[in-house]
């Protein structure tokens, strides 16, 4: 059993340690201001979000890892795409637990909620999926479906990120921004996934990173605009034009285009290096997964 | 006048200790104010002298205590000044002072006064009202204020009136939210003529024994506590006396979800969740809602004949 502060060989790794104890953080705080009063007049009300938020957060850093490591040139982050994975289901899970202690543990309520209620429904399902994603997250599970059915299987973690996000966007408030946000960012990755197997058939060079985070931003500034134009009926050049305005604070769209773009920027680094000849790219950035002293 | 009478929705007296924490908390606020240390109290201080009730403890049927000063003041919905979920309007800015009053439509006699004018001439009572948001949580409060109809008839309605409109505030520049344009500013809400002249409508200008903040709804707000939160408007700006009956704010943004009446109800849920339990704020617990918000008693009775209207929506 290799605990997540360990390499394959049994020794302390300072990488998944730390990574480790980031995907804590978020909890450990949560429950500190729940004890301490900190989350205000409904507490567990404010857990549920607390909760979810970061179990969606980290379901899209799971997705972000591929893209990062071919981005970034930095092999060793595929390390940790499992323990972020499963942090994202332990997160959801716990959203769960504290959704059924706001119902005071009738579980009765809950069940016929989750049934009659779209939004928990649909919640349901991406928890569900999840919960098949950690199950077969283990090394045995992995040798046991065979790495091909493996990760055909966890390619459903697309999926589960599209249902996840509709559970968030079901409650969406007009104007509201980090549920658009999020929004844009599931474009982002769902895009750097399909011009990977379709045109590019491979990693994306740093200008299409570019380029195609600046398509998923044009997007979300569009479904914006189309969400609250349909729900309100006011023109949806209005809203639109508010993207180029700080009126409204900064849109969601702007906030959508940058991650990618300080990827590419930061990807520029690891391709000097490696045609100046400075150091071997792989040889840096893999660390022997059982390394002898 | 309730002199000497109790009347039924008063929440009946107990002897349990939080209020009267409360009420020794509340005796030193008035001699602060009193020495003159805090502006805001200050226009309270003749009324916080005078609470009408005695201090007495109070306590609802179900042991629902009164909900904490600081969560009452800090949970809100007030989308004026708060886009988001966060529940914690800033309204810093914004001025209540001085605050004009408008009455007119259907009336005899228009009106339009500066409201600390008038609140200096209306005897000014405190009532502990249950408070029942449509989002599914729940306070009780100690609002000070008058009836609504001291207000509505002193401007004297023509008889072809119907409907009570109340329109909020707008002012963008101090309340951003206002800046969402797709949301039909100002707030408007609506009552009936007999909505509006039953004892329960109240008019609040304070609560837990000092001015209304403003994320409360100050200067001015209603309280109509058999109804869902929402149709308790904040920040009163203008009252008309109409015929025909006004199509409220939510009403005209989210007509699935909102309608006029929305009269509390257990068994009619909302499109997303369930009405039949509410949160209590600062507490774990949840509890069964009641009919009317347990108002049924005085509230009831309007709506012997309207029962072809979605009363509960
Ligand atoms: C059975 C499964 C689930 C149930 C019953 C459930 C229930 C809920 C409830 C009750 C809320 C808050 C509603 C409110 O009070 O406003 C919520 C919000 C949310 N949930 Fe879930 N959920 C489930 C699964 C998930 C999963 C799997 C994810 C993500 C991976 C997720 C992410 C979120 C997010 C992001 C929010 C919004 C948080 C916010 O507004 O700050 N939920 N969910």
């Amino acid at each position: 059993m290799i605990t997540p502060w360990q390499d394959r060989s049994g020794r302390f790794y300072p990488f998944k340690a730390v990574v480790f104890a980031g995907l804590l953080l978020p909890g450990v705080w949560t429950a500190i201001a729940f004890g301490l009063g900190g989350l205000g007049a409904l507490r567990l009300n404010a857990a549920i979000h607390l909760l979810g938020i970061w179990a969606l957060r980290f379901l899209f850093l799971s997705l972000l890892i591929t893209p990062a490591k071919e981005i970034l040139h930095w092999a060793r982050l595929v390390q940790v795409r499992r323990m972020v994975g499963v942090a994202a289901f332990a997160y959801a899970l716990a959203h769960l637990l504290f959704y059924v202690a706001e119902q005071s543990f009738d579980v009765a309520t809950v069940a016929d909620e989750i049934f009659f209620r779209g939004f928990l429904t649909v919640g349901l399902a991406a928890l569900l999926g999840l919960a098949l994603l950690a199950a077969t997250s283990t090394d045995k599970m992995m040798k046991k479906l065979g790495g091909r059915r493996w990760r055909r299987l966890h390619r459903l973690v697309y999926a589960i990120a599209v249902v996840a996000t509709l559970h968030y966007l079901q409650q969406l408030m007009l104007g509201e921004r980090e549920p658009i946000v999020m929004l844009g960012l599931l474009y982002w990755l769902l895009l750097y996934r399909l011009l990977g197997v379709t045109l590019a058939q491979g990693p994306l060079g740093l200008f299409s990173v570019v380029l195609m985070s600046i398509a998923a931003a044009v997007l979300t500034a569009l479904t914006e605009a189309s969400l609250i134009s349909v729900a309100s009926g006011v023109a949806f050049g209005r809203v639109l034009v508010l993207n180029f305005s700080l009126e409204l604070g900064i849109r969601p769209a702007w906030i959508v285009a940058l991650p990618g773009i300080i990827l590419a920027c930061a990807g520029i680094a690891p391709r000097y290096q490696a045609l100046t000849g400075m150091k071997t790219p792989s040889a840096s950035a893999v660390r022997p997964l059982s390394r002898r002293p | 006048m309730f002199v000497g009478r109790r009347p039924g929705w008063r929440l009946p007296d107990n002897d349990a200790t939080p209020e009267a924490v409360f009420w020794s908390r509340r005796e030193a606020l008035a001699l602060t104010a009193s020495a003159g240390f805090s502006a805001l109290a200050r226009p309270q201080r003749s009324q916080a002298a005078l609470p009408e009730y005695p201090p007495h403890t109070s306590r609802f049927g179900l042991s629902q205590p009164l909900t904490a000063e600081k969560y009452a003041t800090s949970y809100n919905n007030y989308y004026e000044f708060d886009s988001g979920r966060a529940r914690a309007p800033q309204a810093g800015s914004f001025k209540t002072k001085p605050w004009r009053v408008v009455i007119d439509g259907l009336v005899e006699e228009a009106q339009s006064f500066d409201l600390d004018d008038f609140l200096g001439k209306v005897p000014l009572e405190e009532r502990l009202y249950r408070h029942r948001c449509v989002e599914g949580w729940a306070m009780a409060v100690p609002w000070i204020g008058f009836p609504l109809k001291v207000l509505v008839n002193l401007a004297r309605p023509l008889g072809s009136a119907k409907y009570l409109r109340l329109e909020s505030f707008m002012d963008p520049e101090t309340a951003p939210g206002q800046k969402q344009f797709w949301y039909p500013w100002p707030y408007v809400e609506a009552l009936t003529i007999a909505e509006a002249d039953n004892e329960l409508s109240f008019l609040v200008t304070g609560a837990y024994g000092k001015a209304l903040l403003a994320q409360n709804g100050a200067p001015l707000r209603l309280a109509t506590p058999w109804k869902y939160g929402f149709k308790s408007i904040k920040s009163i700006v203008r009252l008309s006396l109409t015929e025909e009956r006004p199509i409220t704010f939510w009403e005209r943004q989210q007509p699935q979800e909102y309608g006029f009446w929305a009269n509390v109800n257990p068994d009619v849920p909302h499109p997303r969740w369930s009405q039949a339990w509410e949160r209590l704020l600062g507490t774990d617990e949840r509890r069964p809602t009641k009919i009317w918000n347990g108002y049924g008693d005085y509230v009831a009775s309007i709506y012997a004949t309207l029962d072809k209207e979605p009363l509960f929506k």
